[in-house]
């Protein structure tokens, strides 16, 4: 595991509006995986974008020691970035769809190299059999992974998703989250997602960096950082990390702190 | 969700090389039948008018110069340089549509829709009614042509310019273009309203378009503008058609997204405005001829750019000939006939797509 990705004082704003100020974390290694949090609006996804290279702003993102920008467009340390799923899909195939991701900047015959490259990177994500489907036939789970295997297709060696679950029902959660921990590990990539499911920051994160008003609240290992004081100034809810039976973390919310939706209620 | 998303018979390598193959065959298929039916009815084209000849003829004509010159004539000087400028100009108008529909991601979006054609036929009245010129008298002959592309050219670098603004959405801009549409209209009738008769019926000729106005200038002049746009359009293939997966995930994929949009509605307007200069308007076939070829052969612009060009000749020449034979004896505006045959047309597949 080695030294990937820093973020140095990074900041962010859209006309008057600061969405991120100074925000400081890493270095994230690789092999790992990190999550995002923070409430609505909090900044993840500009965040991400910044990481990605794709928005201008003050302070460095360092990727293998070099500013992010300063590497070519289509080179692996370019992070690939799987922004959230609003289109509702194209008539393109779910092949087509991960070649086009491949031969961005490149001319226009495709070797056959190239057509295996992309038949793998279906069998990792176990989509193979939907190769020859339009992707407005496809579920959204199933868009959420073609979207994920044309941000691998290039071998990035740092990931960002922007929730990847957000469209997914509770077994794809779980695999999707799971085939993420392992390609972390089995391609020594550097995983950075934004989410809102704490109980998933606990289970398959191995870091947390929490952006609250703009900047970095708190970073770290999530057992230590998910404390009910972090929850309660971040998401402004009365919450308790209880233990299963097995021994695994799990968050329970209590109640809102909101005073107006709580009227009457005592407070602690 | 009904399916799950991990269902995994095994697939080698060759299925995927096949799925690759058999998609790319099966759209050269479509390329090139559409390629023949174009030159089918080229040829028909050709041997359609006053004077009737069989396509046998007419390839003679064409080929040897031993044939009679009476038909030689005809052939060459008369019919093929607008047989030809029906071909240059549906491709053009049809490329031109399907690049601002790619980049404005918006189906309604093609030369006439966004106020190009209007802003043309605006420019040319000025020349009819008003004798408004930027030429001097002796290039009398493209004073009306020129009049037109500087009004749709200015009317293209405003939609740009205000597509640069920060805040400024693809839904915007094509709304934009259409509040010029009756901003144009509105002018010209302003304009139709004070003309003389034989003003007003040169200005009501012109936007009805017609192919008769072409010669071998304009139609090289034209020529000359589709290739060199094709090829732009043609380097940027991949990257155009990741556009059609959004913006988020075309610039996730390292597309320029911004720049190849701004590039993509002057280059398209550019193709545009030289025909519409040159021929009046003719809308419909931008609008029409891109969605056909995309029902045939799908998103991957390295097929739907030959395609939608193909499909915009083959609809323009098969106007041409409806022009010529629906009235005996005279050639209708072939304005007119690709809006009353392609409408019909055009609901058909709609609804036929719709029941897929």
């Amino acid at each position: 595991m080695t030294d990937l990705l820093n973020v140095r004082d990074v900041s962010a704003a859209f006309g008057a509006r600061k969405v991120l100020q100074g925000v400081n974390f890493g270095p994230l290694r690789t092999g790992s995986v990190t999550a995002l949090l923070g409430s609505n609006a909090a900044g993840k996804s500009t965040l991400l974008r910044r990481i990605a290279g794709e928005l201008q702003g003050g302070g460095t993102v360092e990727i293998a020691a070099k500013a992010v920008e300063s590497w070519p467009v289509h080179h692996r340390n370019r992070p690939a970035h799987v922004p959230q799923d609003i289109s509702a899909g194209s008539s393109l195939r779910v092949f087509e769809a991960v070649l086009l991701a491949s031969k961005q900047g490149s001319g226009w015959s495709v070797e056959s190299q190239e057509m295996d490259a992309v038949t793998r990177m279906l069998q990792t994500l176990e989509i193979n059999a939907l190769a020859d489907r339009e992707l407005a036939a496809l579920s959204g789970g199933q868009r959420q992974l073609v979207s994920i295997a044309q941000a691998l297709i290039r071998q990035p060696r740092v990931l960002l998703l922007d929730e990847p679950t957000s469209a997914l029902d509770l077994q794809n959660q779980f695999e999707v989250l799971d085939l993420l921990r392992r390609l972390a590990l089995e391609r020594s990539m550097c995983v950075v997602m934004a989410i809102h499911d704490i109980n998933h920051a606990l289970r398959f994160t191995d870091h947390v960096v929490v952006i609250h008003e703009a900047k970095v609240y708190a970073s770290g290992p999530p057992l230590e950082i998910l404390t009910p004081a972090l929850l309660k100034t971040v998401y402004g809810v009365q919450a308790r990390l209880e233990r299963c039976s097995q021994g695994q973390p799990f968050l329970v919310v209590d109640r809102s702190t909101r005073q107006s939706l709580n009227r009457g209620l005592p407070d602690d | 969700m009904t399916e799950s998303i991990t269902r995994s018979p095994t697939a080698s390598l060759a299925e995927g090389r096949l799925i690759y193959h058999r998609l790319a065959r099966r759209r050269l298929t479509l390329l090139v039948g559409i390629a023949v039916l174009t030159v089918m009815c080229f040829l028909l084209d050709l041997s359609i008018g006053q004077a009737r000849y069989s396509v046998l003829q007419i390839l003679h004509a064409l080929w040897d110069n031993d044939a009679a010159l009476s038909i030689r004539v005809i052939v060459w000087e008369i019919r093929l340089p607008v047989a030809l400028t029906a071909l240059v100009v549906g491709a053009s108008l049809s490329l031109a549509g399907v690049q601002m529909q790619t980049v404005l991601g918006n189906p309604l979006a093609s030369p006439f829709t966004l106020g190009l054609s209007a802003a043309a036929s605006f420019g040319a009245a000025l020349g009819l009614i008003l004798g408004v010129s930027v030429l001097p008298t002796s290039a009398v002959a493209f004073a009306i042509p020129v009049n037109a592309f500087l009004v749709s050219m200015a009317t293209a670098l405003f939609i740009h310019h205000l597509s640069r603004k920060r805040g400024i959405t693809t839904e915007m801009i094509v709304l934009l273009g259409t509040t010029l549409v009756f901003t144009f209209t509105a002018l010209l009738e302003a304009l139709q309203y004070v003309a003389p008769d034989q003003a007003l019926s040169a200005v009501v000729f012109w936007t009805m378009g017609s192919l008769s106005r072409s010669n071998w200038l304009k139609l090289g002049i034209m020529s000359v503008v589709l290739v060199a746009v094709s090829v732009a359009f043609a380097r940027q293939a991949w990257a155009l058609t990741a556009l059609r997966l959004g913006e988020a995930r075309a610039t996730s994929l390292g597309v320029p997204v911004a720049r190849l949009r701004l590039r993509g509605i002057l280059l398209a307007s550019l193709l545009a405005s030289v025909c519409v200069s040159f021929v009046g308007t003719i809308g419909f076939v931008g609008l029409v001829a891109p969605h056909i070829a995309r029902m045939l052969v799908g998103e991957d612009q390295r097929f739907l750019l030959p395609a939608s060009a193909l499909c915009g000749a083959l609809m323009l020449s098969a106007a041409s000939v409806l022009s010529k034979s629906l009235v005996a004896g005279q050639t209708l505006p072939i304005g007119i006939v690709t809006s009353l045959v392609g409408v019909p047309l055009f609901f058909t597949l709609i609804l036929r797509a719709r029941q897929r």
